[in-house]
């Protein structure tokens, strides 16, 4: 395939920064930056230096992994160099004068999926691994990575097959199995649909529990324009990420930062203040942070001194209001701020990031499950649409159809293949033979 | 006079071998007016049932239910020397419901003797074929080792497990087909070295014969026939009863014990399938009891059936204890089993090993892809079962007459019958172990019921030319009585509703709703109405399924994407995709050799957005 490559760590100034490449027949075309030395061994780290008209730029570690045996099947490349942003990105674009293109998102593990590398359900689990807000929903995605028959789904495919195998056997060996000691075949196999039903019908409610807007605990900033809103956030996150100014209605894009803390992500997000506004974007930006306020954990509704407003509506939403600016003046007495604060003069923000944290503690401490669950949106509507074709093949059966039952199981085995991929005929076959003694 | 011998000995069409491939294949090639000589190495032997005396069962009753649509014979054979005939799955819906015949195996040859001798096109012939010719992709002439040469112009082999067959009884082995046959090693021999074509190896085995006497059927659960008896034939006005005066004859049902388990674990080391002396693969569906025991440790006992072999002759088929031991140990497993303790053998069991022609260098026709003259059927392709055989004489014969004719070819669907599952199945997955008919290999399964054999495949043999005139009169007035009914059924109404309508609802049968209405059908053949019935009450349920089955399987695969390189694809499948170009997934799915990792990348590749480069 077309080489590709892609920066893996983030372009913050840090001791290592690291470039992936993928692609077919890799060496060659990199080789240029590295004149005269011949390619590297397999696996093994080389200390080498690109040039550019004779000038080393940088001091780098090589590896080279040989397709097939790669991340992704094809030959990967990943060179180690110092992690400054502005080296990562010089370095980037030479790779990419080589004809190189940037890889878009998720593309090295779309390759590694098309190539046989990484199962369907394998890429789901990863991507929920990378993307898990608490180490235990992390340690949950990886148990699905690391042992796939762990999977929910692959638990789930190994009982259906044993249904259908069990449908199988009873179908085309009437005269083996339709004695006493193999009892009556509706009984077993009512039963081993009820089985299934349940476990899809749980798997589907703990994912559905687990859906959120945002999977990490959030916060939203809302009020006012000019209340300091941004400069909150800022001093939350401790570094300068939104655009702090003196004039009302400088934010006007929903802004999200992430702070780590030990027991998990807090998400905490910027928004437009409010007012009624004339100015279209600035009006789209209010209206999304009103819907925002719902789908958030906690509302910190932000007042100062120069326009103090009460939250304009009604929400479930938790909330918590702050009078900023307390160095120009304190709130009025009418009104009773939960945090008096300056995000000047930083006073009262102790008090206050003590409350977040805790607040996020909470929140975590009710979700400490390591099971494995459901990675996707797309998991779930394959689990769904299988728990139809059960349902419809429980009734046929107890309504004495056997064959529409069969008839709707196997449609139900299409469904579930759309989830986690094929379930071959030869699989379900091997099953049936291992299970029963049949024939004469 | 030497014009005269050459044109004697030419004929449109051989057929090797007279099993029951070979004699539907005769017949077939015969009904349609085309000159064939049946050759077989022993023509009392015609017909002859090597494995147990019965006939049909589930996915096997359909077939032969199909051969019988087709005017076939296998279904008239199986009635009329009928000991008891039964319908199978009652319980679980008509679609998956088929019947099992026990024959006289003395009567079936008989009667298939009868029906050969019956057909002026038709002409037998005892010999061995020792050598064949061949002529570029054609081959032209056969001989036979009483010297004739004998010409064709196609020829379709169908010599079941006589390909450079060994029998095996204990450790002690001989070269032969079945039962004392001879076997033709030469054939063997010919079709690698001067066809090209790749040959496996597969075996079987059957139980010692008993003699009735010794055995004591009051220890057993008999099993009876079904009365009113069911039948096969459904082209012909059903016979009004058994052949013989008197109730079905039952078979009787016993099971092995913990002892017959010990005496086998304890003799393992004298069975050729344990020892190594066998090679071929066996059937996991037919499994020796050697191979129970060991597979399945912990079960105590396995079923016996004791199926009588004829009326008036005192043998009788133990099925279910096929073995390769050595006599004396079939001797001790018998002891072991209630009501067999006494039992004397008459024939000892034994398991015959043989080659087979991996079926994917067939066309749909059942014509060898590289010499198009030669058709292959029954056994030889890798199929266990009398059906299983028939089904592909049938399609084999028909091919080999039309292909003698000039006409195009006549291939069997896999949407509308089990034979064309079948002939599927073969040719495009090949096999890697006997291959037997299952109704859960038939997607369509709701449709290609038993009730409806003729409604899918009379007409076709009709428009054949493969039914006599009364067969075809026969049809048509089932279909004219149906039609009629249909009619009335969609514009007598009851509450609104018509007659029609309200006969999806399960709870209500043909039958009861025609009694209500004073409509009299005693004299009607009781399938005719049940084929209606079903036909009515699955009509909802085919559709559905089908629709599902489209949408599922026909995504259509572009050209263009055999040109492309599929990353994750295997260079042996890469080849076997660009070679045979399918159009859908589904036809790909049946590719030889697609790994279930191949169809997934594949599926992925149609339903996803194609993320390749420009
Ligand atoms: N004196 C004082 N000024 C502050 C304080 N916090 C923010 N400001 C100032 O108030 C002005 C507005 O601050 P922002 O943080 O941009 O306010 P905002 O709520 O994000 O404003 P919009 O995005 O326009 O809604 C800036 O000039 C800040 O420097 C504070 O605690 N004390
Ligand atoms: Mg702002």
């Amino acid at each position: 395939m077309e080489p590709i490559v892609a920066p893996v760590t983030a372009l913050v100034p840090q001791p290592v920064g690291i470039l992936r490449l993928s692609g077919d027949n890799l060496w060659p075309k990199i080789s240029p930056l590295f004149p005269g030395h011949p390619c590297p061994s397999p696996r093994k780290a080389t200390l080498l230096s690109p040039t550019l008209n004779g000038l080393p730029l940088d001091t780098v570690l090589l590896l080279f992994f040989p397709s097939p045996h790669s991340l992704t099947g094809e030959d990967v490349i990943e060179i180690h160099c110092h992690g400054n942003p502005q080296n990562i990105r010089f370095l980037l674009s030479l790779i990419e004068l080589q004809g190189i293109r940037p890889a878009k998102p998720g593309e090295f593990s779309l390759r590694s999926y098309k190539n046989g590398k990484l199962s369907l359900l394998k890429a789901e689990s990863l991507h929920r691994m990378i993307s898990a807000p608490t180490y235990s929903e992390f340690l949950s995605a990886h148990t699905s990575f690391s042992q796939p028959n762990r999977h929910p789904l692959y638990a789930l495919k190994e009982q259906f097959v044993d249904l259908l195998s069990s449908f199988y056997a009873f179908l085309d060996y009437p005269e083996d199995l339709d004695s006493d000691r193999d009892s009556h075949p509706h009984h077993i196999l009512l039963s081993q649909i009820h089985s299934l039903q349940t476990f899809s019908r749980h798997q589907i409610s703990l994912f559905k529990k687990n859906q959120r807007a945002f999977s990490s605990f959030s916060i939203l900033l809302a009020g006012p324009p000019n209340s300091g809103k941004s400069s909150l956030f800022n001093r939350i996150l401790q570094s300068d990420r939104a655009l702090v100014s003196p004039f009302p209605g400088t934010t006007r894009d929903l802004l999200e930062g992430r702070l780590s803390l030990p027991f998990g992500d807090l998400l905490i997000l910027d928004s437009a203040g409010f007012r009624s506004s004339d100015d279209i974007i600035e009006g789209m930006g209010i209206a999304k942070a009103r819907k925002t306020i719902s789908q958030v954990d906690l509302l910190l509704w932000v007042n100062s001194p120069e326009s103090p407003t009460t939250l304009p509506f009604h929400t479930k939403t938790k909330t918590l209001t702050i009078w900023n600016k307390a160095d120009l003046s304190p709130p009025p007495p009418s009104s009773s701020p939960d945090f008096i604060v300056s995000a000047r003069t930083r006073k009262g923000l102790r008090s206050l990031l003590s409350t977040l944290t805790s607040l996020t503690k909470n929140f975590y401490s009710n979700q400490q499950s390591t099971d494995p669950l459901l990675d996707s949106e797309r998991q779930a509507k394959a689990l769904s649409s299988f728990l139809k074709s059960l349902n419809l093949a429980e009734q046929a059966l107890n309504s004495g159809t056997f064959d529409l039952a069969l008839s709707s199981l196997e449609h139900g085995r299409h469904l579930l293949e759309d989830g986690i991929g094929l379930i071959s005929t030869e699989e379900i076959y091997d099953r049936v033979f291992s299970r029963f003694c049949l024939g004469k | 006079m030497t014009l005269l011998k050459t044109h004697k000995n030419h004929w449109d069409v051989i057929v090797v071998g007279g099993g029951h491939a070979g004699i539907e294949a005769a017949l077939a090639s015969a009904r349609l007016g085309v000159k064939t000589l049946l050759l077989t190495l022993h023509l009392d032997l015609i017909g002859q049932m090597s494995c147990n005396p019965s006939v049909g069962g589930i996915g096997k009753g359909h077939i032969v239910r199909e051969i019988d649509a087709m005017g076939g014979a296998m279904g008239l054979l199986a009635d009329q020397s009928a000991l008891q005939l039964r319908i199978l799955n009652t319980r679980k819906g008509a679609a998956v419901q088929a019947i099992r015949a026990q024959c006289d195996r003395h009567r079936y040859r008989t009667l298939a003797r009868q029906l050969l001798d019956g057909h002026n096109s038709l002409f037998l012939r005892q010999g061995e074929v020792i050598s064949l010719e061949r002529q570029g992709d054609f081959l032209s002439a056969l001989h036979l080792s009483d010297g004739s040469r004998l010409t064709f112009s196609t020829l379709v082999l169908t010599s079941g497990t006589f390909l450079n067959g060994h029998l095996h009884i204990g450790l002690s082995s001989t070269s032969g087909g079945r039962g004392g046959e001879r076997a033709s090693l030469s054939l063997s021999e010919f079709l690698r070295e001067k066809c090209g074509l790749s040959l496996g190896r597969l075996k079987t085995g059957t139980p010692p014969r008993l003699k009735g006497r010794t055995i004591d059927f009051s220890r057993m659960e008999p099993q009876q026939g079904d009365t009113p008896t069911p039948f096969f034939s459904q082209l012909a006005p059903l016979p009004p009863s058994l052949f013989f005066d008197g109730p079905p004859l039952p078979c009787h049902l016993t099971h092995t014990t913990e002892q017959t388990r010990d005496v086998i674990q304890k003799n393992l080391d004298r069975s050729p399938l344990y020892s190594g002396k066998i090679h071929g693969i066996g059937p996991r569906y037919c499994p020796s009891i050697e191979d129970k025991v060991v597979k399945f440790p912990d079960h105590l006992t396995h079923h016996v059936f004791i199926e009588p072999e004829g009326l008036g002759i005192d043998e009788y088929y133990p099925n279910g204890i096929s073995t390769s031991l050595p006599v004396d140990v079939q001797e001790l497993i018998l002891s072991s089993i209630p009501g067999l303790e006494k039992s004397m053998i008459l024939r000892p069991g034994y398991a015959v090993e043989y080659d087979f022609v991996f079926p994917d260098q067939l066309r749909h026709t059942l014509s060898v892809k590289s010499l198009p003259n030669l058709f292959l059927a029954g056994q030889i392709n890798g199929t266990t079962g009398y059906e299983e055989a028939a089904g592909q004489g049938l399609v084999a014969g028909i091919n080999a007459a039309r292909f003698s004719q000039g006409q195009p070819p006549w291939t069997p669907d896999r949407q509308s019958s089990y034979i064309g599952v079948m002939v599927d199945d073969l040719v495009t997955h090949s096999i890697d172990e006997p291959y037997r008919m299952f109704t859960s290999r038939a997607e369509n399964r709701l449709y290609i019921r038993n009730d409806n054999a003729v409604d899918r495949l009379s007409p076709q043999a009709s428009a054949l030319g493969l039914l006599s005139e009364p067969q075809r009169s026969y049809m048509n007035s089932r279909f004219d009585f149906q039609n009629a009914l249909r009619n009335t059924l969609h514009s007598s109404r009851r509450g609104g509703k018509s007659l029609y309508h309200l006969l999806r609802s399960p709870e209500l049968s043909l039958r009861q709703l025609l009694q209500e209405e004073r409509i009299d059908i005693s004299s009607v053949p009781s399938l005719w109405i049940d084929s209606l019935e079903q036909e009515i009450k699955y009509e909802g349920y085919v559709r559905i399924s089908l629709e599902r089955w489209n949408r599922m399987e026909n995504l259509p695969i572009p050209p263009s994407l055999f040109d492309q390189p599929i990353p994750g694809l295997s260079n042996e499948i890469r080849t076997r995709l660009r070679k045979s170009r399918p159009a859908t997934l589904h036809e790909a799915l049946s590719l030889r050799g697609m790994t279930p990792g191949a169809i997934d990348l594949l599926r992925i590749f149609l339903t996803k957005e194609p993320a390749s480069p420009s």
